[in-house]
């Protein structure tokens, strides 16, 4: 596996695949409290660690992916370098694959943002301000809309990075470096 | 003020916060997409271009809403259900400038 492949799936598998269980789970507990049953006052320690730690994930699947894989990604295609060191420009190339760049990344890029901010909100009040949860029933249902546009956004994110990974993968640098020489 | 009523108040301006660094996400996204200087001023990391900036920007407007809200509310608290339904439109409204249909249409 290469460098640019590891941390592909470091940030897909690893930091977007926790998180987007963790944002499912939170959301069935959400509509779990809204009418069906009263919220407990406590939660046990384990509970908000892991809460913590899937709002970790969200936040490091977003920096890696924005700081890290994604300049790769994008990085310009120089006159007589090869096209597959260039996966935005390899998609842009084909019109049976360009849908991918310009609706699927560009949606990707930026509603991939919105995930772990209304995750960690979520997480925040459903561990802190329990209080609050049980006494106002519109920050319950706040709660729940935070947590499903966070699973719309990570499915989206997950789903085009799936696409884009098998069309144009990131590691096909090594692959065609390797075929040039 | 009880102690519901002050978690009720911190409660709000978090969500509220939040929705505002979601909200602006989106709005970025969409100034970037018209204007090339904003663009370019966006570009904070070369390699990653305008998201850069798109995300270290919302990032810290939800920062900064949060610590203002939470500061102003904590002595005079608004209506939990009217900072919920503004949050709500918030969010929803960063939600749809993020689609790049969406964006190119207007």
């Amino acid at each position: 596996m290469t460098y640019r492949a590891l941390w592909t799936e470091v940030h897909g598998l690893l930091f977007g695949a926790f998180f987007l269980l963790a944002v499912y789970a939170l959301l069935l507990e959400c509509l779990r409290y809204l009418r069906h049953q009263a919220m407990p006052e406590t939660m046990p320690a384990w509970e908000r660690v892991y809460l913590a730690a899937a709002a970790v994930c969200g936040w490091l699947a977003v920096i890696s992916g924005t700081f890290i894989v994604y300049p790769w990604y994008r990085a310009p295609l120089v006159a007589g370098e090869d096209i597959r060191l260039h996966p935005r420009a390899l998609l842009l190339a084909n019109p049976q694959t360009a849908m991918l760049h310009s609706l699927g990344m560009e949606w990707k890029e930026h509603v991939a943002l919105l995930a772990p901010l209304a995750f960690t909100v979520a997480a925040l009040l459903w561990s802190r301000y329990r209080e609050a949860l049980r006494e106002e029933a519109a920050l319950r249902r706040g709660v729940l809309v935070f947590m499903a546009v966070a699973l719309f956004a990570t499915g989206v994110a997950g789903l085009t990075g799936a696409f884009l990974n098998k069309y144009a993968p990131v590691e096909s640098s090594f692959k065609a470096t390797l075929e040039q020489r | 003020m009880s102690r519901a009523a002050s978690q009720i108040a911190a409660a709000s301006a978090a969500m509220v916060a939040a929705a505002a660094g979601c909200f602006t996400y989106g709005l970025l996204y969409l100034l970037g997409d018209k204007s090339k200087a904003i663009n370019k001023a966006l570009s904070f990391y070369t390699p990653s271009g305008a998201l850069s900036g798109v995300f270290i920007v919302g990032t810290l407007v939800a920062l900064v809403f949060w610590w203002v809200l939470a500061k102003r509310w904590s002595t005079r608290p608004s209506a939990a259900a009217g900072a919920v339904r503004i949050a709500i439109a918030l969010l929803l409204m960063g939600l749809l400038f993020t689609f790049p249909p969406f964006v190119r249409f207007i």
